[in-house]
C-alpha cells in the first residue's frame, strides 16, 4: 500500500520541468537588423499604447513599396519607449520624440542605428532645429520650451511660457512654425493662443489669441500663417467652440480670415499642406465617439473664400487617425488606428485621391516623416 | 428546533458539497445560513482552500489567485494594480462581493484585488461563469464572495502574523476574537508597508560606451513604487430570541501608493511623478430571522470611497505643478431584502428584492472637469430549487433589474446537478444564463469622452462539469472537469483619439470557451503528510467583431492578456510541524496586441514562477506559533507580467504566525 502512495511523488516533480524556462534574454539577444536604407522613404511613427510601452518606428519606400516595421527595435534590439509622437530629421539623423518616454531617440536614418538621446524632458512633443547647436522641444507639461544642443545632445535652456493662470495648465506647446526670425507655437491643451518666441533671444515675445485649441499649423505660399481650432469639447469646463480654421498675418499678427465649421460635434485636425504651399489639407472628424457626416480628409486652395464642402477622400468605414503630405511626391498619406491594440494601417493616395498603396504598420500610426 | 436542524439539513443538502452527507449535519447554523447565499443546482462551487488561505494569509487577494486559482490576474507589478478575469473575460466582468455586498468602484467598474487583504477574509468563494448571477448581474465572467463568518465557539482568541520581507516591506495583522454562543466580536487591524524599490538591470534603455559602441544597462532601482495598506475590521455577531442572527461589520482601509514610470522613461527626474490615495469605509449589516419553513433576511451596505490622484511635474522656478490632480467620491448603498421558503422537503423558493444607490462625484482641478452622477438600481430576482429524488436537483431562476429609467432585460438562469454515483462522488452539473452589465458611470460619464449611449454587455454563459470525490481511507483525492463556453455581446473597449481623448464604444464581440481540470490529493506516506492541489484551464477567448470597421488582422484572434493555457501546482509535505511548500504558477504567451502579432517587444512570453515556502509549527499550551520562510521568484529570473514594467528578482519574507 505504501508503495504505491510513491508513486504520487512524481507529481512533485511537475514544477521542475517548468523551472528555469522564463527567457527574458531572447528579448534582447537575436539577429538584429542590418540594412542601409538610402534614398526617399517616409518614417513612420506609431505612437503605441499608453502605459505600454510598445511604441514603434516603421519605414516606407515609396519607390517600391517596402515595408519595415519596428526597424528600431529591430536594430537596436531597444524599445522605442512609451507614446512616440514625432520624428524630425537634421542631415543623417532622425530625432524620434517619445512623449511619455521624456526623451528623443537619436538614429540613422539610413541605418535605423541608435547614435544617442536626448534624455531628461518632461512631455516632449516636437523638436525644431533652429541651427546645428540649437534646436526647440515643444513639451505638453513644461510650461516651458525646452532648448537643445542637437550636437551635444543636452539640454541647454528652456523658454518659459508659464502664464501663471491658477485656473488652467497653461501655455502647453504643440507645433512650430517659423517666419523671420520668429517661431509661432501653438498652445493646444485648454488654450487658445498662439505663442510668438524670437528665436535669436530665445524669449517669448508676443502672442496671438484664437478659436479654442489649436491643434496644428502651417505657413502657406503667401506667408499666411493658417491655424486649425478644433474648439475643445462638449463639457469642458474651459468652455466648447465650434472648431475654425484661421488664416493670420504673421507681419501684423493680425487675423485675417476665420472660416467656422458648422457641425459642434467635429474635431478637425492635422492640417498640412503641400510642397507648392498652395493647398491645406486636413482631417475632418469626431474624436469623442460621435459621427460627422462627410467625414475624410479635405483639400482647400489657400485662396479659397470657403470651407470645402466635400471630401476629397471619404472616411467610409475607416476612423482617420493622422495626415500627412509628402512634400517630394504630393502623396497623401493617411492612417486608420483601427481598434488601437492592433497594428494600424497607412493609406497612401495621389494628390488625386487615388489610391495608390496600402500597408501595415505599428501600434496606433500617428505621424509621418518624409526622408 | 428539530424543524430548523431538519430545514438547514435541507438546505446544505442543496449545496454541492453536503449532498453525499445528507445525515451528518454538524455545522453551526450560521455556517448553514451563509452557505444558502452561494449553493444552487448547477453552480460551480470554487471556496478557496483553507490550507491556502493559511499560507497565504499575509498577501493581497490578488496573489493569492494569481497563484493557486484559475482566475487570470493581471498585475501592474508589486503592490501595484491587479485586477482579475475568469475564463477569458474582461476584469470589468468579475463582481466582488464582501458579506453580499458589491465592492466595486461604481466609477471604474471594477476592483483592484491588491487592495483586499486575505487576513480578513474567513471564507473565499469563486463562482466562475453563470453562477454569478445568484449574486447579482454584470458577472458575466463570474463573481467572487467575500465572507466573514462569526466562530461561535470563540471564547477568546488572540491571532496574527508579523512579516518582514525584502525591499523593505512589512506586513502586519492582528486579530481579536471574543464572545459567547450569543455575541461574537472579532476585531482586525493591519499595517503594511512598503519600499518596494527592488534592483533590476534595466535592459530596456542603454548608453553607448564611447569606445567600444556596446550598450551599457544600467542597474536601476524600482523607484516611486512605495505603499502602505492599513486598516480595521470589526465584525460583530448576535444570536438572540432563537430565532434571530445580526451581523454587523465595518471595515475601514488607507491606502497610499506611489505609481511607478514604466521602465523606458529617461525623462526629467522631477517630472511624471503619481501618486494614487484612498480611502475607503465600509459597511454591512445582515439581519436574519429564521422560520420553522422559512428565512427572511434584511442585508444593508455602505461604502464610501475616497480616492485622490495626481501627477506632478517640477516646473523651473516654480516648484511641482500637478498636471493632473482628480479627486473622486464615490457612495454607495446597497440593500437586500430577501425570502426563502422550503415546501415539502424537496421544494425551495427564494424571492429578493434589492435596492442600490451609487453616486459618483469626481473633478480634476487641473483640467477642470469632472461629472457628478448617481443612479438608483431595484432588482427583483426569485430562483425555485427543486429535488426530483434524492439524487438530482434543479434550479430556475429569475433576475429583472431597472437602472434610474432604464429597463435591463430579464435575466434568466438555470442550471442542474446530479449525484451520479453517491460511493465515488461522481456528479454531473451544468448550468446556462444570460447577464447583462451595465456600464460603470465613468463609461457614460467621463469627462471628456463619456458616452451616455452606451448599451450594457450582454453574455450568455454556459458550462458542463463533473467531479469525481471517491472516499478512500487514507487517500483524499478531489477531481474536477468544468468546460464553458461564453459569448459576450457588445462588449464596451476605449479607444483613443488624436491628442488623447479616449472614448468607449460598445464594439467587441467575443466568445470564450475552454475547460478547466482540477485535482486535489492529500495522502501520507510514513509520517510525511502530503498535500498536492493541481489546475489547469483552457480558455479560447476570441474576439468574433466585424472585420470591416476593426480590421480582419483581428478577428478570431485571442483576447490580450487572456492566456491560452495556464496552470497552477501546490505541493506541501508536512512531517513533525515541519512544512515545505512549493508553489508553481504558469501561463502560455499572452498577446499585448488584438491582432496577436509575434514580435519580440511586445511578446509577454510564458510564465513560469516558483515560489517556495518552509515553516515550522510550535504548539503552545493554548495555541501555536509558526515561523516561515517564503522564498519568492525561487530561480531568481527575469521576466515580465505586463509590458514595461520591471519584476523583482528572488525575494523573501519572513514571517510569526501565532495564535493565542
Amino acid at each position: 500500500m505504501k508503495t504505491k502512495k510513491l508513486k504520487y511523488l512524481f507529481l512533485l516533480l511537475i514544477p521542475l520541468l517548468l523551472a528555469g524556462c522564463m527567457n527574458d534574454n531572447s528579448l534582447y539577444d537575436f539577429h538584429k537588423l542590418v540594412v542601409n536604407k538610402e534614398g526617399r522613404a517616409v518614417f513612420i511613427i506609431n505612437e503605441g499604447n499608453f502605459m505600454y510601452g510598445n511604441a514603434s518606428l516603421s519605414y516606407y519606400n515609396p519607390q517600391d513599396g517596402e515595408v519595415l516595421n519596428d526597424i528600431f527595435y529591430n536594430t537596436n534590439a531597444l524599445p522605442l519607449g512609451d507614446v512616440a509622437t514625432s520624428m524630425s530629421i537634421m542631415d543623417s539623423l532622425g530625432y524620434v520624440v517619445v512623449n511619455n518616454s521624456g526623451k528623443i531617440y537619436i538614429i540613422n536614418i539610413n541605418t535605423f542605428k541608435y547614435v544617442g538621446k536626448i534624455t531628461g524632458l518632461t512631455s516632449p512633443r516636437n523638436i525644431y532645429f533652429i541651427n546645428r547647436h540649437k534646436a526647440y522641444v515643444t513639451d505638453l507639461y513644461a510650461k516651458a520650451i525646452t532648448i537643445v544642443d542637437p550636437a551635444t545632445r543636452q539640454i541647454t535652456g528652456s523658454i518659459s511660457i508659464d502664464n501663471h493662470n491658477p485656473k488652467f495648465y497653461q501655455h502647453s506647446s504643440e507645433q512650430m512654425v517659423f517666419f523671420g526670425k520668429y517661431a509661432f507655437v501653438n498652445s493646444w491643451s485648454y488654450d487658445n493662443k498662439i505663442l510668438i518666441i524670437n528665436t535669436l533671444t530665445d524669449k517669448l515675445v508676443d502672442s496671438i489669441t484664437v478659436v479654442k485649441q489649436p491643434n496644428s499649423m502651417v505657413l502657406d505660399k503667401n506667408n499666411k500663417l493658417w491655424v486649425l481650432s478644433d474648439g475643445g469639447f462638449k463639457g469642458s469646463a474651459y468652455g466648447q467652440d465650434t472648431a475654425a480654421l484661421t488664416r493670420i498675418d504673421p507681419v501684423s499678427r493680425k487675423v485675417e480670415a476665420l472660416f467656422r465649421f458648422p457641425d459642434p460635434g467635429a474635431s478637425p485636425s492635422g492640417l498640412c499642406l503641400n510642397a507648392a504651399g498652395d493647398t491645406l489639407f486636413f482631417l475632418y472628424n469626431s474624436w469623442t465617439g460621435g459621427v460627422v457626416p462627410d467625414a475624410g480628409v479635405y483639400a482647400m486652395n489657400v485662396d479659397a473664400s470657403v470651407l470645402p464642402d466635400m471630401p476629397l477622400i471619404p472616411q467610409g468605414n475607416h476612423l482617420f487617425y493622422a495626415l500627412g503630405v509628402d512634400p517630394g511626391s504630393g502623396h497623401i498619406y493617411v492612417s486608420d488606428a483601427r481598434d488601437f491594440l492592433s497594428r494600424g494601417e497607412v493609406y497612401v493616395f495621389s494628390g488625386q485621391a487615388a489610391l495608390l498603396d496600402s500597408l501595415r504598420v505599428g501600434i496606433i500610426p500617428g505621424s509621418f516623416c518624409f526622408k | 428546533m428539530k424543524a430548523f436542524v431538519l430545514f438547514f439539513g435541507l438546505l446544505l443538502t442543496i449545496s454541492l458539497k453536503a449532498q453525499m452527507l445528507p445525515d451528518t449535519v454538524s455545522i453551526p447554523e450560521v455556517e448553514v445560513h451563509a452557505k444558502i447565499n452561494v449553493s444552487g443546482a448547477g453552480l460551480e462551487n470554487n471556496p478557496v482552500d483553507s490550507l491556502v488561505m493559511m499560507r497565504e494569509a499575509e498577501t493581497s487577494l490578488s496573489d493569492l489567485l494569481a497563484a493557486h486559482t484559475s482566475v487570470f490576474i493581471k498585475s501592474e507589478g508589486r503592490g501595484a494594480l491587479a485586477t482579475a478575469s475568469f475564463r477569458g473575460t474582461d476584469a470589468s466582468h468579475t463582481q466582488v462581493y464582501w458579506n453580499g455586498m458589491n465592492i466595486q468602484s461604481p466609477m471604474l467598474g471594477q476592483v483592484d484585488f491588491s487592495q483586499i487583504p486575505v487576513f480578513l477574509m474567513d471564507k473565499i468563494v469563486l463562482h466562475p461563469g453563470a453562477g454569478s448571477v445568484v449574486d447579482g448581474s454584470g458577472g458575466l465572467g463570474g463573481s467572487i464572495d467575500l465572507e466573514s463568518r462569526p466562530d461561535w465557539t470563540q471564547k477568546l482568541q488572540i491571532n496574527g502574523l508579523a512579516a518582514f520581507g525584502s525591499y523593505r516591506t512589512f506586513n502586519n495583522f492582528l486579530g481579536i476574537k471574543a464572545g459567547n454562543k450569543h455575541f461574537q466580536t472579532s476585531t482586525r487591524l493591519y499595517y503594511n508597508r512598503s519600499k518596494n524599490d527592488f534592483p533590476f538591470y534595466n535592459k530596456n534603455v542603454a548608453d553607448i560606451d564611447p569606445k567600444t559602441g556596446e550598450y551599457i544597462y544600467p542597474l536601476q532601482r524600482n523607484r516611486y513604487a512605495n505603499y502602505l495598506l492599513d486598516g480595521l475590521l470589526q465584525e460583530f455577531a448576535f444570536r438572540f430570541r432563537k430565532r434571530y442572527l445580526l451581523q454587523i461589520n465595518y471595515w475601514f482601509q488607507n491606502s497610499k501608493r506611489a505609481l511607478p514610470r514604466l521602465n523606458t522613461y529617461e525623462g526629467d527626474d522631477h517630472a511624471n511623478i503619481s501618486q494614487q490615495n484612498q480611502q475607503t469605509h465600509r459597511a454591512t449589516l445582515q439581519l436574519t430571522r429564521f422560520e420553522k419553513y422559512g428565512r427572511l433576511s434584511l442585508n444593508m451596505g455602505l461604502q464610501a470611497e475616497e480616492m485622490k490622484y495626481w501627477v506632478q511635474n517640477q516646473i523651473s522656478g516654480r516648484g511641482y505643478y500637478n498636471a493632473v490632480y482628480s479627486h473622486s467620491k464615490t457612495l454607495g448603498s446597497y440593500n437586500k431584502l430577501e425570502y426563502s421558503y422550503k415546501w415539502r422537503e424537496k421544494t425551495l423558493l427564494k424571492v429578493a428584492y434589492r435596492f442600490n444607490f451609487e453616486h459618483v462625484d469626481t473633478y480634476d482641478s487641473v483640467s477642470n472637469t469632472g461629472y457628478d452622477r448617481f443612479r438608483r438600481r431595484h432588482a427583483l430576482f426569485a430562483s425555485w430549487q427543486q429535488y426530483m429524488g434524492s439524487r438530482f436537483s434543479t434550479m430556475v431562476l429569475v433576475r429583472k433589474e431597472w437602472i434610474n429609467d432604464f429597463s435591463l432585460p430579464l435575466i434568466p438562469y438555470f442550471g442542474f446537478t446530479w449525484l451520479l454515483e453517491a460511493k465515488t462522488g461522481l456528479k454531473l452539473h451544468g448550468n446556462i444564463s444570460q447577464n447583462y452589465r451595465y456600464p460603470a458611470l465613468n463609461d457614460l460619464y467621463w469627462q471628456p469622452g463619456g458616452n451616455p449611449g452606451l448599451k450594457p454587455e450582454e453574455g450568455v454563459s454556459s458550462e458542463i462539469g463533473i467531479r469525481l470525490q471517491p472516499k478512500g481511507k487514507r487517500v483524499t483525492l478531489t477531481t474536477g472537469l468544468n468546460i464553458f463556453y461564453n459569448d459576450i455581446t457588445n462588449w464596451i473597449i476605449w479607444t483613443p483619439s488624436p491628442l488623447g481623448y479616449w472614448s468607449p464604444e460598445n464594439i467587441r464581440h467575443v466568445v470564450a470557451r475552454g475547460f478547466e481540470l482540477k485535482a486535489n490529493l492529500i495522502f501520507s506516506v510514513h509520517k510525511f503528510r502530503f498535500f498536492l492541489k493541481a489546475g489547469y484551464a483552457f480558455t479560447k477567448s476570441t474576439n468574433e467583431g466585424n472585420a470591416d470597421k476593426w480590421g480582419e488582422a483581428s478577428v478570431g484572434k485571442q483576447i490580450p492578456y487572456v492566456p491560452v493555457h495556464s496552470g497552477n501546482f501546490m505541493g506541501e509535505v508536512r512531517w513533525k510541524g515541519i512544512y515545505l511548500t512549493w508553489v508553481n504558477t504558469s501561463y502560455s504567451e499572452r498577446f499585448t496586441t488584438s491582432s496577436n502579432d509575434l514580435n519580440l517587444r511586445d511578446r509577454l512570453y510564458p510564465y513560469f514562477m516558483n515560489d517556495l515556502y518552509a515553516g515550522k509549527k510550535f504548539p503552545l499550551k493554548k495555541g501555536s506559533l509558526s515561523l516561515q520562510l517564503k522564498i519568492y521568484n525561487l530561480f531568481n529570473e527575469t521576466y515580465r507580467s505586463v509590458l514595461g514594467r520591471p519584476m523583482p528578482g528572488r525575494n523573501y519574507l519572513l514571517m510569526l504566525t501565532f495564535k493565542l
